[in-house]
């Protein structure tokens, strides 16, 4: 029972429900804090801005929870959220942050399903999820962070910030560029999320250069494609190759990676390199020269609350434009025999009934 | 061969549409019948109704995250892929479940 968690597919499917639980509430948060901060005054006190920065603030103090929320939730259902909630939040306050929080959320699933897993009489049944699962709950959560994983793990993200910190500018590019390509890699697939996870951890930390260089990386694929399908070599591609790029700058500008998908899907061989370089260029730009953003995600609307609203412009500009090159470069002629599936019926899958 | 699906990504904008998508207009040129609902971060559309999970030969889900609502299904015959499954083989998917249903039936 628990050793199905441990699956690499089943543990990726877990994490990637609680992100997916998280990432609304990190873009809400940003907005309010940008918004605050484009409003300006937000040092007065009782001001619209500042209960808005506050607000903001607070969001990212609960990501953690809600994280482990949705971690605990895939696993093991309703009965996990609450345990799941409470150790994100502790873990959150002992600075264990983000993997402390992947590891409540995981603990509380394997909690709800272990008492579920009682053979108990009816009548008794029922007081489980009211009673049973809270009481241990509160109690395993609290001893797990507190005393056993929250002290290691908050030396380790102590650690990582200073390493960071601490690092010259080339290193800085070397860090930027493979998170960038992840970010690229699969155009907001599993990958990109194992970047934004590590993004993310950074800034529950208040590191945020990683956060602009990603922030540029998702950007860019859209808009190189863009660039190379419209301005760079337009014969080499279809008509609507072009409606898709077009759609594709607007993606682009909302941060929405995905916009690229339907190149990557029809020439992968050659868009995912091309993106990879682009965004990893960009990304790497970004943290050597120290840009930061205080905002995980928003496209176009992060631009005036960056750090340096012109180097981050510039490092969007030099990706798109180097995925775009070398993407024309390497784009062959068209042909218009566009790929079909290859249609067979053995594909590895298993059908259960339960 | 009756389909019903559920599609869910991880932000829930792009892959869970383009997968349902695909597994609906592969069902229609293998001359199935298929019904879909989409889990994205609008929540949930095209929610299938208890006939048409009634009638169903097989429950395909092709999501990267949990889904709600898989209660539903108890009973059927399930498939779960990831939603890149759907997107870049559907036909090769339908395809397989119909071989592997006839082999146990």
């Amino acid at each position: 029972m628990y050793r199905d968690i441990f699956k690499i597919d089943n543990l990726k499917r877990h994490f990637l429900s609680g992100l997916s639980y998280m990432i609304p509430l990190i873009i809400m948060s940003g907005f309010c804090t940008a918004i605050a901060r484009i409003i300006g005054g937000t040092d007065i006190k009782g001001s619209f801005s500042y209960y808005l920065l506050a607000a903001g603030n607070d969001g990212f103090t609960i990501m953690i929870a809600v994280l482990a929320a949705g971690i605990g939730y895939s696993i093991a259902g309703k009965s996990a959220i609450a345990p799941g909630l409470l150790g994100g939040y502790l873990s959150t306050v002992v600075n264990a942050s983000f993997l402390g929080g992947i590891i409540v959320g995981i603990t509380s699933g394997m909690l709800v399903l272990w008492c579920n897993s009682w053979k108990l009489p009816k009548s008794v049944k029922s007081m489980v999820p009211l009673v049973i699962i809270p009481l241990l709950g509160g109690i395993l959560e609290t001893v797990l962070v507190m005393y056993v994983i929250g002290p290691p793990l908050a030396a380790l993200t102590g650690a990582a910030v200073k390493f960071f910190m601490g690092m010259n500018h080339a290193s800085r590019f070397v860090l930027g560029f493979l998170l960038g390509s992840m970010t690229g890699f699969d155009m907001g697939g599993p990958v990109n999320k194992i970047s934004f996870a590590i993004v993310t951890a950074f800034a529950s930390s208040g590191v945020w250069g990683p956060a602009a260089g990603k922030n540029v990386a998702a950007m860019a694929p859209p808009l190189g494609i863009a660039f190379s399908v419209l301005l760079f070599s337009p014969h080499k591609y279809t008509q609507a190759d072009r409606e898709n790029a077009k759609a594709a700058i607007i993606m682009s500008m909302c941060q929405v990676t995905e916009g690229a998908l339907p190149f990557a899907f029809e020439d992968p061989v050659r868009v995912v390199p091309a993106v990879v370089l682009g965004s990893g260029i960009a990304d790497g730009l970004i943290l050597s020269w120290g840009v930061t953003v205080p905002l995980l995600s928003g496209g176009i609307f992060t631009i005036p609350v960056a750090s340096n609203p012109f180097l981050y412009l510039a490092a969007l500009l030099i990706g798109a434009c180097i995925t775009g090159v070398t993407l024309s470069l390497i784009k062959p002629k068209i042909k218009e025999s566009s790929k079909e599936e290859e249609v067979h019926d053995d594909l590895d899958i298993d059908i259960n009934i339960d | 061969m009756k389909i019903v699906g559920v599609t869910a990504c991880t932000v829930g904008i792009a892959h869970t549409y383009m997968a349902r998508e695909k597994l609906i207009s592969a069902a229609e040129n293998l001359g199935m019948e298929a019904h879909v609902e989409t889990q994205g971060s609008a929540g949930m559309e095209n929610q299938l109704t208890e006939q048409h999970i009634k009638d169903a030969d097989i429950v395909i889900i092709a999501a990267d995250v949990a889904i709600t609502g898989e209660d539903r299904f108890h009973g059927k015959a399930v498939v779960k892929v990831p939603t890149n499954t759907a997107i870049q083989t559907p036909e090769s998917l339908l395809r397989t479940i119909q071989k592997k249903l006839q082999v146990a039936n």
